[in-house]
């Protein structure tokens, strides 16, 4: 992502004038995959989030899911409970991106027929305002650990899921691009670790 | 299991008259096969259609016999097998012949088309045209930069053999990530004097899976997801393919 691009989108975002896309089915948060129970309670559950345009997802963004999955197995300190793609809304404006409820549903359909710990959210896209990835993060929060109450160990305490974004270098690198994330939001993401 | 009968089902009617009906032959180790090896079909296929010369009919994957004894060899049919899967599960025109790897001893490259030529073009002769006509189908090696590359090995290619395979049938290279094969064409006499019959495919979105680095994610207990179709991981995981072996106590 070349950074004029990116403050372009973040400037036009303010201004486009985006109807909601039709989707198929009403929204529902979605919560197949996770797991009711952890199955080692002395590591810290995660659940990793990937947003992103998706315009198609590639094989090489199921990739970046498995990769995370075989770095996590090989520290002790969490375990990875699922994985969630968050495609961004029609009102990023960015070029090249299909309208939202094709790029959720080919999401869906790369995870369900290939997948068992994946899943897409499609809270995000339904938004007609481009929303912030630090307010995407906050709501998966707030659906994870405030409505879903987090996960349970095997005693039946409950524990809170820690949630990391997932990305790929491109991404991080337009961290430094002035004018596209606020300070604010960067610092809050300096506690979140980037694989 | 494995059918020996050739299994060209392909025999319908040529779409286009005014082109040469080819078929390509992928040798190699197939160890395991994967995404990149099924990606270099296509690629062809796109670089045939953009052309008026050639019409691609179909593909073939001749997985080379045990007896070639390259480390990291699964056992043939375990790889003729996983290269079924793949073409069965993923493609409507490629097929997977297991003559070369049921031979006893190592078939050179060269014996392996004119084994394909054999059966395409002798017992099974040719393709009909439209206009019924029976015309001859032309063969060509598909190939990725490295087994070229390996044809300026001193000792591992016989003159003869190369002059047979790129001279009498052809070649189709998939330029291979940070391989200059251009620059090999030209300082190499027998690719160069046939420089007509190589046609290199520039690759325009880099895929670098190599079979030597799956084998090794297989052996580290490490995912292979996405870089081979789920059922050729599957067979790899019910076989108990590519594990590390055992230390002897």
């Amino acid at each position: 992502m070349s950074s004029p691009h990116l403050i372009k989108s973040v400037l036009r975002s303010n201004n486009v004038n985006v109807t909601k896309s039709n989707f198929d089915e009403d929204y529902v948060f979605p919560r197949e995959q996770l797991p009711k129970v952890m199955e080692d309670d002395s590591k810290t559950p995660l659940v990793l989030i990937a947003c992103g345009s998706y315009s198609p997802i590639t094989y090489l963004h199921l990739r970046m899911f498995e990769m995370a999955q075989d770095h996590f197995r090989e520290k002790k300190e969490f375990e990875l409970i699922a994985g969630y793609y968050s495609p961004v809304s029609d009102g990023y404006g960015k070029e090249g991106l299909a309208e939202a409820k094709h790029r959720v549903k080919i999401c869906q359909l790369a995870v369900e027929s290939t997948s068992n710990w994946l899943m897409v959210d499609s809270w995000e896209s339904r938004q007609e305002q481009y929303q912030r990835t630090a307010v995407v993060l906050d709501h998966f929060d707030h659906e994870l650990n405030d409505i879903g109450g987090g996960i349970k160990t095997s005693t039946g305490e409950r524990k809170k899921i820690r949630i990391m974004l997932l990305a790929g270098g491109d991404l991080i690198a337009s961290f430094g691009h002035p004018g596209v994330w606020t300070p604010k939001d960067v610092s809050f993401y300096g506690e979140k670790k980037r694989l | 299991m494995l059918s020996i009968l050739f299994c060209f089902q392909k025999r319908e009617k040529k779409g286009d008259d005014s082109k040469t009906p080819l078929v390509l032959v992928a040798c190699g180790s197939f160890s395991p096969i994967t995404y990149l090896h099924l990606r270099m079909f296509e690629m062809a296929q796109d670089h045939f259609k953009e052309r008026n010369e050639y019409e691609l009919l179909a593909g073939y994957y001749s997985p080379v016999s045990d007896a070639y004894m390259k480390e990291g060899l699964a056992q043939a049919k375990h790889r003729v097998t996983m290269c079924t899967l793949a073409v069965n599960t993923t493609s409507d025109w490629l097929m997977v012949d297991s003559w070369e790897p049921r031979q006893g001893s190592y078939q050179r490259t060269a014996v392996v088309l004119d084994h394909f030529d054999h059966e395409l073009n002798i017992a099974g002769g040719g393709i009909r045209t439209k206009s019924g006509e029976q015309r001859k189908i032309k063969i060509m090696l598909l190939a990725g930069g490295d087994l070229i590359a390996s044809f300026g090995h001193p000792g591992v290619w016989a003159p003869k053999d190369l002059h047979h395979i790129v001279g009498h049938y052809g070649c189709v290279i998939i330029e291979r990530t940070g391989t200059d094969v251009y620059g090999f064409l030209l300082s190499h006499d027998i690719l160069y004097q046939h420089r007509m019959n190589v046609t290199v495919i520039k690759q325009l979105i880099h895929n670098d899976i190599s079979s030597t680095k799956v084998r090794l994610f297989i052996k580290r207990d490490m995912s292979i997801k996405y870089l081979s179709p789920n059922p050729v991981i599957d067979y790899i995981h019910e076989n108990k393919l590519y594990k590390a072996k055992p230390d002897p106590l």
